[in-house]
């Protein structure tokens, strides 16, 4: 069970309110989402992607 | 997910194996340009705080725990350099830290601006630690497990920060007043139809 702390014993807002905020948040996700990611963001990412390739690799080598 | 010219496809239906997570870094590249734009106001910024995390992750890539989340690695590494970064920044020029922790209402981005430049507004306006839990959660449905991992803090911490930041936002918002209102009437409505009369809440 989670551990409370002093100030979550405030008031929750509604869920739909919650659910309000969330959506307007995943509308600027998914702005970034539609933006051209730089070159080197691409790259490096793929770097990455291959290092955790080899890494699952030499860990299951069968 | 094709795009442009020199852009790598992304198979998104890749999975680990382990947790049935998507692990294609290329797909999580959006989600920490999203949380990278939580710390600094300047979107070419917070694409050189991907970037020193993504180099960070190569690096460090024999201290990732298969079963992890890749992302909430990901999103580890970025907040610790980040605040490395602030306290590198604060000891060579007080004051002089381009991000939001210290400049807390900042220009937004054209593209965050033209899809809700209200919410962006009300987001920047919070502290950074209230910001980065609702980015976290709110924005790209981390746990709150994981967002206490991230955050280096208590779970319930996490909740009351979350909590605490929705209702900033939608106060900013000035949605919060008015959802009141109505949430008021509505109990001042069923009140006087139950009892006949109007009593203070």
């Amino acid at each position: 069970m989670a551990t409370m702390t002093p100030d979550e014993d405030e008031a929750r807002m509604e869920p739909q309110q919650e659910a309000g905020v969330d959506d307007r948040l995943g509308t600027l996700l998914e702005a970034i989402e539609g933006e051209r990611v730089p070159e080197r963001l691409l790259k490096l990412a793929e770097m990455l992607q291959n290092e955790l390739s080899l890494r699952r690799q030499r860990r299951r080598p069968n | 997910m094709g795009q442009s010219a020199g852009v790598i496809d992304v198979n998104v239906n890749q999975l680990d194996g382990q947790n049935g997570e998507v692990d294609s870094v290329v797909a999580l590249i959006p989600a920490l340009r999203a949380f990278a734009r939580s710390f600094c106001r300047n979107p070419n910024d917070a694409d050189d705080l991907v970037q020193e995390t993504l180099v960070k992750a190569i690096a460090n890539i024999d201290k990732y725990e298969e079963g992890t989340r890749l992302k909430s690695w990901l999103f580890t590494i970025m907040r610790n350099t980040f605040y490395t970064r602030i306290r590198v920044s604060k000891r060579e020029a007080p004051g002089d830290a381009d991000c939001v922790a210290s400049q807390p209402i900042v220009l937004a981005t054209q593209e965050w601006t033209l899809r809700g430049q209200e919410v962006e507004a009300a987001i920047e306006r919070l502290s950074p630690s209230h910001r980065e839990v609702l980015v976290l959660i709110g924005m790209q449905g981390v746990s709150y497990e994981e967002a206490a991992e991230i955050c280096g803090c208590a779970i319930g911490t996490v909740k009351s920060r979350l909590n605490r930041a929705r209702g900033a936002v939608l106060e900013m918002l000035g949605e919060q007043s008015a959802g009141a209102l109505v949430e008021s009437s509505e109990w001042l409505a069923g009140e006087a139809s139950a009892s006949g009369r109007v009593s203070p809440r």
